[in-house]
């Protein structure tokens, strides 16, 4: 048994006759970075917030198994950052986040000056509403760890980020991630920038999760491969054995990945029709994330095959 | 709890600048209603010889009477004033209506003018305003599934600040019988006490109409643009011909007013000499009110989604 921080269960939300969340069950594990991809409008933010308990689900429920005493106490230890960052714009940023400190109990300058520090920003008069993109990004996360939370949900956090920030912020979640040991519940639509953070994934489309994997599991789906789709599997496997490839796997009665020596694909595909093997198609096929969440939601259909 | 979402509360009031411009902005208004009515010379102006006047201040000049005695005194002055008009000297300044009166009786007409309610409707359509227009709520997730106590302690502090606008006019009264009054009689008596608690906690039923209507609209407009409407008076031909319609519908008293069941008719009819009966109808009602809107401000933000 996993040990999990959250788990829902067939959590929906329904806006008027929108079925924004439809029967979602996730499931994240104590000390993981989530990454939940998803297009705009897939219902990733309502997730959020039903998690968050910034809107109530319309029907199914979650529990933070992780955390021990009732629900409305588990969302002390939540950290959210959730469509854009909710600031007062007359304020600076000390004043933004000490507002919440109060809320949590804490009133030590210091570590709101530490806090605004950690996220890249410097003490000063400016008021929120004078920031930039970016820096209001980085005041919204500040914000969100306030309470020093043992759960972060962060949506689209990287917004408005130049690619420097972009990168101090993956650094500071990973850093947070491993040193504080907090969970991580991310979205971004920046898949290469996901790819390097997360642990775990969830793909959503249309309100409905349509996977959910570790990164490893991921990262073997789109690792570059030679695809064979043939009706004799069984036969074929011998030729690849007696071809002396050692990686590979067999996804169904008709399609085999061969993960390495894909310059042999030739010698591969010659050998196959000496044995009398019919074979339907074979390809190096290469995907990297993005590639790969656009084929599992539909939006690309069939597959790219090089060669 | 309560006393975290206090101080997080009281911290964002005391960096809002409205916070210290608005009792500024009464005690302006009110000095110069004062000044209008201590040291504008008006039965001068409207050439009353020196026994209409007497005849006038017999009527008495409570702010309940006031209204009657001026329109009194402004008949007298233009019949007199017609015939002696040209040989009169022109004297503005002078003692006015009120030069002679006690503090409790100024205080009671700078009441009366419903200046303090126009001032807190502007206070809570920015402070309440502000948290829909910036989703500040996002950031206090530790209060999701508290969010009754989170709106009773905003409440608190709405009733703290029509406190502070009142004892700001009491003061501004102060500071007008002494520099344009006969002299500062304090006269804090049982009367002056009643009154001004009473006339605070119509004050605070009024706020709490305004808060929910700020909660139930999402909007800092809706409040102010109601505070507005109510304390100039706009909605009074209307309650007049209404109560007209209602009396002859139902043949009701002649006395029947629908006025009487409003926090703003109340609140610049009560003196310092009302009877019983009008001021325990004053309270009932306003505290219907207070119940009523306190009521339907929490169902509202319990079960609205914070985005």
């Amino acid at each position: 048994m996993e040990d999990y921080l959250l788990v829902t269960k067939d959590l929906s939300k329904v806006y008027k006759e929108t079925v924004a969340v439809d029967n979602v069950n996730i499931h994240i594990k104590k000390g993981s970075i989530y990454g939940l991809i998803g297009k705009n409008g897939a219902g990733k933010t309502t997730i959020m917030k039903m998690i968050s308990g910034l809107a109530r689900p319309t029907s199914g429920s979650f529990g933070y198994t992780g955390f021990t005493g009732s629900e409305k106490e588990a969302f002390s230890r939540i950290g959210a950052l959730i469509e854009s960052p909710a600031l007062e714009p007359n304020l600076t940023a000390y004043d933004n986040i000490k507002i919440k400190c109060l809320a949590h109990g804490i009133g030590d300058k210091k570590y709101i000056n530490d806090l605004i520090e950690l996220v890249g920003l410097t003490p000063s008069s400016k008021k929120a509403g004078k920031f930039s993109l970016g820096q209001k990004q980085r005041l919204g996360i500040a914000l969100a760890l306030v309470g020093d939370p043992d759960f972060l949900i962060l949506d689209e956090p990287i917004n408005g980020l130049d690619p420097q920030g972009i990168a101090e912020v993956r650094e500071m979640l990973s850093k947070l991630n491993e040193e504080r040991g907090i969970t991580i519940l991310i979205s971004s639509h920046i898949l290469e920038e996901l790819a390097k953070l997360a642990t775990d994934y969830a793909i959503i489309d249309n309100g409905r999760i349509v996977e959910e994997s570790t990164s490893k599991e991921l990262r073997e789906k789109c690792r570059d491969k030679i695809v064979i789709k043939t009706p004799e599997v069984s036969k074929t496997i011998p030729v690849i054995d007696g071809l002396g490839f050692k990686d590979y796997s067999v996804v169904n009665d008709k399609t085999i990945h061969v993960f390495d020596r894909l310059t042999d694909i030739t010698v591969l595909n010659m050998e196959l029709a000496k044995a009398m093997i019919p074979v339907e198609s074979i390809g190096v096929e290469s995907s990297d994330l993005e590639e790969y969440f656009l084929k599992v939601t539909g939006t690309i259909p069939g597959e790219r095959v090089k060669s | 709890m309560f006393g975290k979402a206090i101080r997080s509360e009281l911290y964002r009031i005391s960096r809002m600048k409205s916070t210290y411009i608005l009792p500024a902005v009464l005690l302006v208004i009110v000095l110069v209603t004062n000044f209008l009515y201590m040291a504008v010379d008006l039965y001068g102006l409207m050439g009353l010889s020196q026994e209409q006047v007497e005849n006038i201040q017999g009527m008495g000049t409570s702010a309940e009477g006031y209204e009657e005695s001026f329109m009194t005194g402004f008949r007298a002055g233009l019949e007199s004033s017609q015939s002696i008009q040209e040989e009169q000297e022109l004297h503005i300044l002078g003692e006015g209506p009120f030069y002679h009166e006690s503090v409790p009786t100024i205080f009671n007409l700078d009441v009366g003018s419903l200046h303090e309610i126009l001032l807190l409707s502007i206070f809570i359509g920015l402070y309440l305003g502000t948290i829909y227009s910036t989703g500040l709520d996002k950031n206090l997730n530790i209060f999701a599934g508290k969010r009754s106590l989170l709106y009773g302690v905003r409440m608190l502090l709405i009733a703290s600040y029509a406190m502070v606008l009142h004892i700001c006019t009491w003061i501004t009264s102060i500071l007008s019988a002494a520099f344009m009054g006969e002299s500062v009689n304090l006269n804090m008596d049982r009367s002056f006490i009643l009154y001004f608690f009473i006339t605070w906690f119509l004050t605070v039923a009024f706020g709490s109409v305004v808060a929910a209507m700020v909660h139930m609209t999402r909007s800092k407009a809706a409040g102010i643009t109601l505070g507005i409407i109510l304390s100039a008076g706009l909605l009074s031909t209307l309650i007049s011909v209404a109560s007209l319609i209602i009396m002859k519908r139902f043949e009701l008293d002649s006395d029947f007013n629908l006025g009487h069941f409003t926090i703003t008719n109340n609140l610049a009819s009560i003196t310092l000499t009302s009877d019983g009966h009008f001021v325990v109808r004053a309270i009932v009602c306003a505290l219907i009110y207070l119940v009523m809107s306190y009521l339907v401000g929490v169902l509202t933000v319990r079960r609205r989604d914070i985005s």
